[in-house]
């Protein structure tokens, strides 16, 4: 919707985080349901610092303008778009594996689980306030 | 990864866990049989546990492991192996209806390889599997319930 | 639509690519002369399609969402389809209401005295 930019724009932002919710509690669900097998690593969900990253960029002007290129024609300069930030399921092998291999900590996963329902839920309740405000302005 | 993901890979926990309870449950159940059909004591089974994961059609063979980030569907059981590894216990009874004739071992009674402390062990974390993927399958309902009520 | 006007000139005549423009060595009374458009700039008549367009759109979206989540269950989530219909909602209503104001200025406009 033109009128709206700033609705456009939370929406964006608010869509992109259920999605990842959700997937961040895919994730967790594995790793629960491979609590025991032998040899298999828990997975974790990297979101939440990259849009940070992309937010941050929108504030900071760069020192330089945006038209110093390398010479072949590249920028050395691309800000994040908060558009183009996707989450990434790393495999976390670093951890410390129990005696067959097996490093998903149960109870752990269980807290991510129950975290991650309150922050989609909560995220609901945020695009819930959106939809309210201009249903608000709008009777 | 869509709606049903989350309750799929809980459900598949689940399957496994109970195949698995059951398998102890019969391991402790025969603890003491001496002799079954096929001659010989009881060997306790156990399980085998396989994470499940799609399969892609073509995977680089230049790739490392901890590069592939496939969101796995949760857990298989590939195959009940009945344990032939493990010593059998041997308990000194000459009376006893089958205890062994001839050999080295004569007059020794073979009681099954099954150690009941490992086996109450398995018990109790397979059933907190069970209840943490029970927690995982509420968790989804409830998430997906309070995000249809959005614009009502 | 707006455009030019060949009114009468002693002035010089500049053939471009567009219509010919004319710069008149006096100016014709006003009501004579069309209001030249700034380039870019869109009619009320073009602003209003285009947000009736946009919710059409919006609204097509949503039923294909829809459509998507009954015959392919696993490829589109639940908030994706509730957040998809909330939209199209929202931007019919926010063009009723626009429309609704609009007639109204328009008519209380009309019937000054």
């Amino acid at each position: 919707m033109h009128f709206t930019p700033a609705f456009d724009r939370n929406m964006t932002i608010l869509q992109k985080s259920l999605d990842v919710s959700l997937l961040r509690y895919n994730v967790i669900a594995n790793n629960i349901a491979n609590s025991e097998t032998p040899n298999f690593k828990r997975s974790v969900v990297n979101f939440e610092a990259q849009l940070k990253r992309a937010l941050d960029a929108e504030k900071v002007k760069p020192a330089f303008p945006g038209k110093l290129k390398y010479r072949r024609g590249v920028s050395f300069f691309t800000p994040k778009s908060v558009d183009t930030v996707q989450p990434k399921v790393v495999l976390d092998y670093l951890t410390t594996a129990k005696n067959n291999g097996n490093n998903v900590d149960i109870d752990e996963e269980m807290m991510n689980a129950v975290s991650t329902q309150l922050e989609y839920q909560t995220i609901l309740h945020a695009v819930n306030n959106e939809f309210m405000r201009l249903n608000m302005v709008l009777r | 990864m869509g709606m049903y993901t989350a309750l799929n890979t809980a459900g598949s926990g689940l399957t496994a866990e109970r195949t698995r309870l059951d398998v102890i449950a019969n391991n402790l159940a025969n603890v003491d049989t001496t002799r079954t059909p096929q001659g010989g004591p009881f060997r306790r089974s156990r399980v085998v546990f396989r994470p499940r994961v799609s399969q892609p059609y073509w995977r680089s063979p230049f790739l490392p492991k901890y590069l592939e980030n496939q969101i796995g569907k949760g857990v298989r059981i590939t195959g009940i192996q009945k344990d032939y590894m493990s010593k059998t216990r041997l308990v000194w009874d000459p009376t006893h209806p089958d205890a062994i004739k001839t050999g080295p071992q004569k007059g020794y009674v073979e009681y099954p390889n099954v150690n009941v402390v490992s086996e109450m062990v398995d018990m109790i974390s397979a059933s907190r599997s069970y209840e943490a993927n029970v927690t995982i399958i509420n968790g989804a309902k409830s998430m997906f319930l309070k995000a249809l009520d959005i614009g009502r | 639509m707006p455009g030019f006007y060949n009114t009468f000139t002693s002035g010089v005549f500049r053939h471009k690519t567009g219509p010919i423009q004319v710069e008149p060595k006096y100016f014709k009374p006003f009501s004579l002369q069309k209001q030249a458009a700034k380039p870019g700039a869109k009619s009320f008549g073009d602003v209003l399609a285009g947000a009736l367009k946009g919710v059409n759109d919006m609204q097509m979206d949503a039923y294909r969402l829809t459509q998507k989540f009954i015959t392919e269950p696993g490829s589109v989530d639940v908030h994706d389809v509730t957040l998809g219909t909330a939209k199209a909602n929202l931007s019919l209503s926010i063009t009723k209401a626009l429309f609704d104001r609009a007639i109204r200025a328009y008519n209380e406009i009309i019937n000054i005295r």
